[in-house]
């Protein structure tokens, strides 16, 4: 299993700090105020400003709704990759996510579609029939006073053309024309009508150029002094060109306008001669309000043919500003949701990373809301927990330290075990057996299997029942221990054992199990009985070797003094006394062999060479074992190490054993053995460098040792022979003992084995 | 799929069947005089019912034709050698019934007229005679050549999503040859 990864660090976007989306949010909009006044001035700039805006426009609302979608896109494919990856808190923040776009979005879509259906329906009443009626008809008024005026003016011009003779334009005329003229004036007067009227005649410019030159001008008394007449020149030389009525209108300053009408005079022969320019003021009054009227129509129809542009700009302006509204809801939702999401997750994350082991964690809070206080909390938790982690480190550090040493203890406590003669075992409260030591496993010929057996059942074997008490010592009452001395055949031999069984009890007085202690007191007991009969023996050599003397020198004055006596008398006592002398000298001996057994001096050992010490010993027997069959078949191992010992009587243990083994083969002149193999006696050393102690093995094919004598070959006045003192072997014994070895007796096949041990120098 | 493939390249080629047909076509004579040519033009198409409401209701209307001497090149766009821009526009005033013709080149007034006529206006407004396209280097002799004129007219009634810049309300070309 993977480690969680630590919290990522939180990402500080510009985005979401409050004071750029503030600024954010005002500069949107303003752009969008911006973009408002501009295209509410849409008419009034230039066709190709329209267009820019429009575009523009419809520009911004596809760039905000490519960012919507972005937004949309990437964060919903963002939660479907956090769901998939199982990101903790992906479902919770998707079910945020989810309830606040909708909360945002389906408000916002109503909106949008209402408020396209209003701007719709808006601009059809815009262009109602009603008010379309009603600036027609001001158009068409105003339209008709113009033309009004613009008819009074031609009628008056074509009057005043009929009027004048061709022959009358010239400079020489003027005062008829001006007669003509001041006819017309008093005409307008007439009829409330203010004007001029100018009469122009043709000329011909320097280049061929046709132009006018003004013969005369009357106007009306009441007209504005400041009325320009090059208006009216330039409308006189059109309606010459053109040989037609040239209507014209021009502007003056006080608001009003003089409604022109240029007529040209013709010639008989059709030509232009000369042409005639009526003026009609219009009142500032008349003209102001005919002004107002065409461009309230004109305005009228100039929405009206920029109906579908101006249109779109409206639904443009809507969309963004849904869209912008949109995206800012879709936006702060997200932003929202990431916000509360967010320090969730940082905390989910967090406590992963603590259960990782990660203690030293510390998150940032973001915020310093309630949020802010959870993480804060967590925190703290975090920091608690640490400090419980380094207590609980440092308590296991110290667990550990005294572990160690009970663990050593205990191995210290096993290799003593393990080393000591005691044989241990340990037993649990069940009677089970724990532990076994190696002193045990010897001891009672067992192994490590028997190791979780009951001790009752391990203790049933024929050999171990005498120790089964022992093995019940928990089940006697307000038993605390149990001290036994016990003897087991084992092997053919008697092992002595001095058992203690020792309950051992926990709290409370609690049997917690119990410990079984075998000793084995074999040795110590055997050499108690050395020790016995070595006192015996000197209280024998000093009781008995005292009277002898007297005892043989009375026999041998007995003897002197029947000498003389008669020959049967004398024969009688000879006899007697030949005997008591004979057997005293035997006792003489028999005391002198136990004087020795009691006095043996101790060994003076040098380093010795064994395998020499053996070869001159039994070449002692070269001439003894010459005539018969019994062979001497000495198997010295080479590179023997010295062995410290006493030479002297390290020889007597040799001829001991030879001798031993001759008898047992049935003395020098032995027959072969009933198996048909001569009488042979091996005599063999060897080193165990494991162990570091050389050995020597005496063995024969003789009858051997019945199993039951076998221990009691070495106890002094024991003797399978029938005769001697029986002290040879224990005499043997007590020398290999005070050299530090030991000797063992044991069966060949046929025959008896003698194992000396000795430890190398 | 595949009927629907086909259905898509039928509306595809109707669309670009309306697109074509909705540019009118621009006639254009070229004269090739001292070494300078000259481009007259006419578009009478141009001035449609759409253009027409506009300029009753008021509006200024602008016709801006832009006239380029290009030069074929093989693998690679058409060289541009020269180019001019003029521009008609006509206002109508409703309360006198008059139309004021003006022609500009190069942002310059070139003419001005007043008319009451509309078809008068309409002559005025559609077409330009002898426009002189001034190219740095002289011309190759011999060499083809081409006038390409692009009509814009201003504002329009309708409303697309494709960008007005680059869409011409009418194209007109004339190859021509340049002897000397």
């Amino acid at each position: 299993m993977s480690t969680p990864a630590a919290p990522s660090e939180p990402r500080r976007r510009a985005l979401d700090s409050p004071r750029a989306l503030t600024v954010a949010v005002v500069a949107l909009v303003a752009v969008l105020f911006g973009l408002v006044r501009v295209a509410n001035r849409t008419t009034e700039v230039s066709p190709l400003l329209s267009d820019v805006v429009l575009y523009t426009l419809y520009a911004v609302d596809l760039a905000i709704l490519a960012a919507l979608l972005f937004v949309l896109a990437r964060n919903l494919l963002k939660l479907w990759l956090d769901q998939r990856q199982a990101v903790p808190f992906a479902r919770f923040r998707a079910k945020l996510v989810a309830a606040l776009l909708l909360l945002t979005v389906i408000p916002a879509g109503l909106v949008l579609i209402t408020g396209s259906e209003i701007i719709s329906s808006s601009f059809d009443r815009w262009f109602s029939v009603p008010a379309e009626e009603v600036l027609d008809a001001a158009k068409n008024l105003a339209k008709a006073s113009y033309d009004e005026r613009q008819a009074s003016a031609a009628e008056g011009a074509h009057r005043v053309a009929a009027a004048i003779p061709v022959d009358a334009l010239g400079a020489g005329n003027v005062s008829d024309l001006q007669m003509i003229l001041a006819g017309e004036l008093t005409l307008m007067r007439a009829t409330s009508v203010v004007g001029t009227v100018e009469v122009y005649q043709a000329v011909r410019a320097p280049g061929g150029e046709p132009d006018v030159a003004l013969l005369v001008q009357v106007e009306s008394a009441s007209l504005s002094p400041n009325t320009v007449r090059a208006a009216a020149d330039r409308l006189a030389a059109r309606a010459l060109s053109s040989g037609r009525d040239e209507p014209s209108s021009q502007d003056l300053d006080d608001g009003g306008a003089l409604v022109r009408m240029a007529t040209p005079i013709r010639a008989a022969d059709g030509t232009a001669a000369g042409a005639v320019v009526v003026s009609e003021y219009v009142p500032a009054v008349v003209r102001t309000e005919q002004r107002k009227a065409m461009v309230a129509y004109d305005k009228y129809q100039q929405v009206k043919v920029l109906r579908g542009p101006l249109q779109g700009v409206y639904l443009a302006i809507y969309l963004m500003v849904a869209l912008l509204i949109l995206i800012s809801a879709t936006w702060f939702g997200l932003y929202m949701a990431k916000r509360i999401a967010r320090p969730v997750q940082m905390l989910a994350e967090g406590a992963r990373a603590i259960g990782a082991g990660r203690l030293d964690l510390r998150l940032e809070p973001e915020t310093t809301d309630e949020l802010g206080s959870l993480v804060e909390s967590f925190n703290m938790m975090a920091a608690e927990l640490r400090s419980s982690q380094d207590r609980l480190d440092l308590s296991r550090r110290e667990l550990e330290r005294k572990n160690h040493e009970v663990d050593g203890r205990r191995r210290y406590i096993e290799t003593i075990l393990e080393r000591v003669a005691t044989g241990v075992l340990s037993l649990d409260s069940a009677g089970a057996i724990l532990t076994v030591n190696g002193a045990a496993e010897r001891l009672l010929g067992l192994d490590q299997t028997v190791i979780g057996q009951p001790a009752r059942t391990v203790l049933a074997r024929e050999d171990l029942r005498p120790l089964l008490p022992l093995a019940d010592v928990m089940r006697q009452p307000e038993a605390a221990g149990m001290v036994q001395e016990i003897t087991l055949a084992r092997d053919d031999r008697e092992i002595h054992l001095a058992a203690a069984a020792t309950v051992l009890a926990g709290d409370g007085g609690r049997v917690e199990g119990a410990v079984l202690v075998l000793d084995d007191v074999t040795p110590l007991i055997r050499t108690q009985r050395v020790a016995a009969w070595r006192d015996v023996a000197r209280r024998l050599a000093h009781e008995i070797k005292n009277p002898l003397t007297p005892i043989q020198l009375s026999a041998e004055r007995l003897r002197r003094h029947f000498q003389t006596a008669a020959p049967a008398s004398r024969a009688l006592v000879e006899e007697c006394s030949d005997a008591i002398i004979v057997e005293v000298e035997a006792l003489k001996t028999l005391v002198d062999e136990f004087a020795q057994f009691a006095r043996m001096r101790g060994p003076r050992t040098v380093p010795s060479d064994l395998n020499r010490l053996v070869a001159d010993t039994l070449r002692l027997y070269s001439g003894v074992l010459q005539q018969g069959r019994l062979r001497l078949d000495p198997q010295l191992t080479r590179e023997l190490p010295p062995v410290r010992m006493d030479s002297e009587q390290m020889r007597q243990v040799i001829i001991n054993l030879v001798d031993n083994a001759v008898e047992a083969l049935g003395g020098a002149a032995a027959p072969d053995r009933p198996d048909g193999q001569p009488p042979t006696i091996v005599i063999a050393t060897n080193h165990d460098s494991q162990s570091g102690v050389v050995r020597l093995v005496i063995s024969d094919n003789g009858p051997g040792v019945p199993p039951a004598d076998r221990d009691k070959l070495f106890m002094p006045y024991f003797s399978t022979k029938g005769r001697g003192s029986g002290l040879g072997l224990a005499i043997v014994r007590r020398i290999v003992s005070e050299h530090g070895g030991g000797i063992a007796v044991g069966a060949a096949q046929p025959g008896t084995v003698f194992t000396v041990e000795l430890p190398a120098a | 799929m595949t009927a629907r493939l086909r259905v898509a390249g039928i509306v595809a080629l109707v669309v670009l069947a309306a697109a074509t047909l909705a540019a009118a076509d621009v006639k254009v004579t070229t004269l090739v005089a001292g070494g300078r040519v000259y481009a007259s033009f006419a578009v009478p198409s141009a001035y449609s019912s759409d253009a027409r409401d506009v300029v009753k209701s008021g509006l200024p209307l602008s016709c801006v034709f832009t006239v380029e001497l290009k030069r074929s090149t093989t693998l690679w766009f058409d060289r541009t050698i020269a180019s001019a821009t003029v521009m008609s526009s006509v206002k109508f005033d409703t309360l006198t019934g008059t139309y004021q013709v003006s022609k500009e080149q190069d942002d310059k007034v070139i003419w001005s007229d007043r008319t009451d006529q509309e078809d008068q206006m309409r002559t005025w407004l559609t077409a330009f005679d002898r426009v002189a396209i001034a190219a740095r280097d002289p011309l190759e002799p011999n060499a083809e050549y081409y006038v390409q004129v692009r009509l814009h007219v201003t504002p329009r009634r309708t409303f697309s999503l494709w960008p007005p810049w680059g869409h011409d309300d009418g194209t007109g070309r004339a190859d021509f040859t340049f002897i000397r």
